[in-house]
């Protein structure tokens, strides 16, 4: 244990002499500053601190399809762009030199030659590596939650399960750098390599949604959604964020609208039979204008977010445990 | 099979084989043995598989084959490695640790608890002379002061057997006289030591036992003192030309270098003989200086050795005087 920790605290330091770590501090920072620039009550939005207002109980915290718009904005947005792509960049950049440098020859040797085993090396680093995104990711929940909390009257404790969301979407991409840092030890080689099989692992959930997206036939879903189940579940991270906190589909806070799908029969545009409704705080806001168009995207994008959450995230860790245990077995074996 | 703590060797290895690819046959088969308590010196000239059969040992290499024990246990027992010091040749500690804190962090590494830790470090920086710089980062730090940090990482478990690979290096005379103070201080207190270096002279003066590698094979092994005490020669030097008595010089087994006539073998009857002759000729002797080779020497010899077989010349190696 006392190997281990010394390994994850030694993670720790060098990531953050890499800077990166006040970098994401500092975007966090800006993020939660922007976002409690505006508020949200049941009077209106309010920007600037009140410099501008618009009066609407759309995003009213005091409802609950206001609560799932802000949920939505929170996830869908903030979420998506940050959380799971320019977060995860930033982590990767601060933690892809980990193994490398572990492995830089006269470093290696030192470490190699202390009484433990190189997989419990291996996993110490590893850990280690995912400590600190931890660490970054509970500074930019924790911050984003207090300003949706003060600032939009909404206290949104289900989106602190997306500090272990982050890690674990990280962590799928992680074991890639970490497979790659080992067979190149070379810091840039590894980031771009995972990158790259991030994009690799993203064309077939891309495929999926657009099937989806684009009503393709239900035997093209089927094959997509064999495909998707193999690979690390990226683009199920934001769905399950959001199902956590009832947030609503991007669609609907795009427009600003929230379709309730446990209301009567209503028609789509397509002509068949759907159970779901315009249901707006303001029904005359969008009803008429966006409804049939909203419906069917609001259906499709509902459809991608009924993720089972034990399923998605067990296969893709199940995925990820596979590379880690190529990489330490590379690490293992190898001559330095 | 592991052999019990109770075995004098210190280190114990037989018939390691290492190939890197299909052809870097970087040993062939290396015997070595390290009695507990001793200095011992392992020598080779570049690729000779000195830097290979050290790793092997500290398990940064897998060897092809190994058998044998290093503190009793076999090689690789992850127990006796919290045992074992080791400082790396051209090692690169991480830039972003102060001195304390890496040997803090190699130290933890190595299971040695929170309060030895504490204890030692300062202690072992200022037996290393950089105490004054155990705050400071280590990416400021001079080659010498990282080879001093380095050789106290190596301390900081108190290991049994501490394996310096290139200690000196970067070191200046006072650091390199220090080093081998230290060395000495830690045999007296009965720690292993196993030295890989270039610098033979330094070898010389602090080691039991040597090694000599050529090519993945053992040349030469065995207490030093033995190895020198078997290459002795006698230098008369002489006031006074020899060059007419360069044929009977030859006679009798000696020759001429410069103003001296020098005596091959521990011969003193032979010696006196020469003296004899050479007071009948009217020369005058000015002083009689047995010599010994000294590690460089043999160790040229025995790559002498290597190069004759392999090619059919040799290399005449120099002698100098016993201090």
């Amino acid at each position: 244990m006392m190997q281990t920790w010394a390994l994850i605290i030694d993670c720790f330091r060098e990531a953050l002499d890499r800077k990166l770590f006040w970098v994401t501090v500092g975007i966090s920072v800006l993020i939660a500053a922007a976002m409690a620039c505006i508020s949200f009550d049941e009077t209106g939005v309010h920007v600037l601190f009140g410099k501008w207002s618009h009066e609407t109980d759309l995003f009213a915290a005091d409802n609950p399809n206001g609560r799932a718009l802000l949920g939505g904005a929170l996830t869908k947005y903030i979420g998506d762009i940050y959380i799971g792509f320019v977060g995860i960049i930033i982590a990767l950049v601060a933690t892809c030199g980990i193994f490398p440098s572990l492995m830089e020859r006269g470093a290696v040797d030192v470490v190699l030659s202390k009484p433990m085993s190189r997989p419990m090396i291996f996993l110490g680093k590893y850990i280690g590596s995912m400590v600190f995104v931890a660490l970054q990711a509970t500074i930019f929940v924790v911050l984003t939650f207090l300003v949706v909390g003060l600032r939009w009257n909404y206290w949104m404790w289900g989106y602190l399960w997306c500090i272990l969301l982050i890690v674990v979407l990280f962590s799928y991409i992680f074991a890639f750098c970490a497979l790659f840092g080992v067979m190149t030890r070379n810091s840039m080689a590894a980031l771009l390599l995972a990158m790259l099989a991030w994009f690799g692992i993203y064309i077939p959930q891309g495929v999926h949604e657009a099937l989806v997206g684009f009503q393709a036939g239900e035997k093209w879903i089927r094959i997509a959604e064999v495909v998707k189940t193999v690979v690390p579940k990226t683009t199920d991270i934001t769905h399950i964020s959001g199902n956590l906190i009832g947030a609503s589909t991007a669609t609907e806070v795009f427009f600003g609208t929230v379709i309730n799908s446990d209301q009567p029969e209503a028609v789509t545009q397509s002509g068949s039979t759907r159970q779901s409704q315009v249901g707006s705080s303001s029904p005359s806001q969008s009803e008429s204008v966006f409804a049939p168009d909203l419906r069917g995207a609001v259906e499709a994008e509902r459809k991608l977010a009924d993720v089972n959450l034990v399923t998605s995230i067990g296969s893709s860790l199940l995925f990820e445990a596979v590379i880690v245990l190529i990489a330490m077995w590379k690490f293992s074996r190898r001559d330095f | 099979m592991a052999k019990t703590e109770n075995s004098v060797w210190a280190v114990e290895l037989r018939d390691v084989a290492k190939t890197y690819g299909k052809t870097i046959h970087a040993l062939q088969g290396v015997n070595i043995q390290v009695g507990r308590g001793e200095i011992f010196g392992l020598l080779g000239p570049n690729g000779a598989g000195k830097s290979t059969l050290v790793k092997i040992m500290m398990t940064v290499v897998r060897p092809d084959r190994v058998q044998g024990t290093v503190l009793g246990r076999s090689v690789g027992h992850r127990g006796t490695m919290s045992r074992i010091g080791y400082l790396p040749e051209a090692h690169r500690f991480p830039t972003y640790l102060t001195g304390s804190k890496l040997l803090d962090y190699y130290a933890a590494l190595a299971k040695v608890s929170r309060s030895d830790r504490r204890r030692r470090a300062p202690q072992l920086l200022e037996r290393v002379g950089i105490n004054q710089w155990a705050k400071t980062k280590i990416s400021k730090y001079s080659k010498g002061m990282l080879q001093r940090l380095g050789i106290a990482q190596a301390l900081m478990n108190d290991p049994d057997l501490v394996v310096l690979d290139e200690p000196t290096d970067g070191l200046d005379p006072i650091g390199r006289r220090h080093v081998r103070e230290l060395l000495l201080e830690l045999k007296a207190r009965g720690k292993t030591i196993f030295l890989n270096s270039h610098l033979l002279s330094e070898l010389e003066q602090v080691c039991d036992r040597v090694v000599i590698l050529i090519a993945g094979n053992v040349a030469r092994t065995g207490k030093l003192s033995d190895m020198m005490r078997h290459t002795v020669q006698y230098r008369i030097t002489v006031d006074g030309d020899l060059s007419s008595m360069q044929n009977e010089l030859q006679r009798l087994e000696a020759s001429i270098d410069g103003g001296a006539v020098v005596v091959p073998g521990q011969d003193r009857a032979k010696v006196n003989k020469i003296i004899d002759l050479l007071r009948s000729r009217g020369r005058m002797i000015e002083s009689v200086a047995p010599m010994r080779l000294s590690l460089e020497d043999i160790f040229v010899q025995a790559m002498g050795e290597q190069i004759s077989t392999a090619e059919g010349s040799s290399v005449v190696p120099v002698a100098k005087p016993l201090s």
